[in-house]
């Protein structure tokens, strides 16, 4: 996989499944809210980003995290950084 | 040959409480408690110093033990917390406890990671040099460098200092180490201006990245299987942090205790202050100690109980 393999919601919410320690709401996840808002924590937050970071081989800058806070968006940053 | 003898501990009575202060930073106490795992930070007091640290570390060591100060032929500091640029804070420290002229003492610079390194470097030092009783002490306090406006730390850094009596005929024998050290990343744990800054996320990421594997080259050089480990001693960094660790090892929490509840993570002391809990203990026979942070930087080593 890495760097050619492209995301979709399902695979961002299952990496959130099995890092966030928090208790989330799955069933009624907005992936267009902020994912602070529906219980993921900063710390949790950090672990997810590292383990997309090694599962997509790229490099996610702090200048960008704030802007990643929802499912979509996490998703269409991670499908611009990896190749089709 | 040298090894750990005994340990002990100082850690100022004075607190500040995370819980009054978690609103401020909009967090809320489960937050403080299930993820860094400090619920109050152990401060000193405005006059004390490094070297007072020290100097009570030693004294609780030397009640403890009921050795005499001249039998001490080496004392050694780590910190980044010097009294004083210089002179190095072991030669304070030994003029305080009016110690041996013949006593070595030097001062170790390094952060999380400086008990477990601290370690090999004394063991060596004195084995060649024939010395018999070395004082080993932790004394880092960040608080004189903390901005208590940075969430990052203020709730996070405690106060403490621990001094270990290194000697033959020890308690544990200390075995092989693993060293190593990732120095681009220096500027996410750093005092810049007599300020603390730490990148809390560039943290994490060293941590989960290198500590995992770092135990497992420290159990592969001492030919020791994960399972074999009665306790592992990590750096006390958070609560997630340690859990991390467990978790990317897959090893039974039970074994990884974490107990900075009441006094925060104390830098170089967190490994010394659990280590002695477990020196009475006499199922811990076989322990992995870890020390991970500043540099960035780390180390782990392998300690076995004596049979004697």
């Amino acid at each position: 996989m890495k760097n050619n393999m492209k995301t979709n919601s399902e695979k961002i919410v299952e990496i959130l499944k099995a890092e966030v320690e928090s208790y989330v709401d799955y069933d009624n996840l907005d992936y267009m809210a902020s994912l602070t808002d529906q219980g993921v924590d900063s710390l949790d937050f950090n672990n997810v980003l590292l383990v997309i970071e090694e599962e997509y081989d790229i490099e996610i800058p702090d200048s960008i995290i704030g802007e990643l806070d929802t499912v979509n968006a996490l998703v269409i940053y991670i499908n611009s950084r990896t190749s089709a | 040959m040298i090894g750990i003898k005994n340990i002990a501990k100082y850690i100022p009575e004075s607190r500040v409480s995370n819980i009054d202060l978690a609103e401020k930073f909009g967090f809320n106490e489960q937050f403080l408690d299930d993820k860094i795992g400090v619920l109050e930070v152990s401060r000193m007091g405005a006059d004390e110093k490094t070297s007072d640290l020290a100097v009570k570390a030693f004294n609780a060591l030397k009640v403890k033990c009921g050795f005499t100060s001249d039998e001490i032929d080496c004392l050694v500091v780590v910190t980044q917390n010097p009294d004083y640029s210089l002179p190095h804070t072991s030669a304070v420290v030994h003029g305080k406890l009016a110690l041996s002229n013949n006593c070595a003492c030097f001062d170790i610079s390094l952060g999380c990671s400086g008990y477990t390194y601290a370690l090999s470097v004394v063991k060596t030092f004195m084995e060649s040099n024939e010395l018999t009783m070395g004082v080993l002490i932790t004394a880092d306090p960040y608080s004189g460098i903390i901005d208590p406006d940075d969430k990052n730390t203020t709730l996070l850094f405690g106060d403490a200092s621990t001094a270990t009596l290194l000697s033959t005929n020890p308690l544990f024998n200390i075995m092989k180490f693993t060293f190593g050290t990732s120095g681009k990343d220096y500027p996410s744990l750093i005092n810049n201006n007599d300020t603390l800054y730490m990148n809390g996320r560039a943290i994490f990421n060293f941590v989960a990245r290198n500590v995992p594997k770092d135990v497992k080259n420290v159990l592969r050089k001492n030919e020791i299987d994960i399972q074999e480990v009665d306790t592992f001693v990590f750096h006390q960094g958070s609560k997630f942090v340690v859990n991390t660790i467990i978790k990317k090892l897959g090893i039974d929490p039970n074994k990884a205790p974490f107990m900075i509840r009441n006094y925060g993570n104390t830098v170089s002391s967190s490994i010394p202050i659990l280590l002695e809990n477990l020196l009475t203990n006499p199922k811990a026979k076989i322990l992995l100690l870890s020390g991970f942070g500043v540099g960035l930087s780390w180390s782990s080593v392998i300690l076995k109980r004596n049979k004697v």
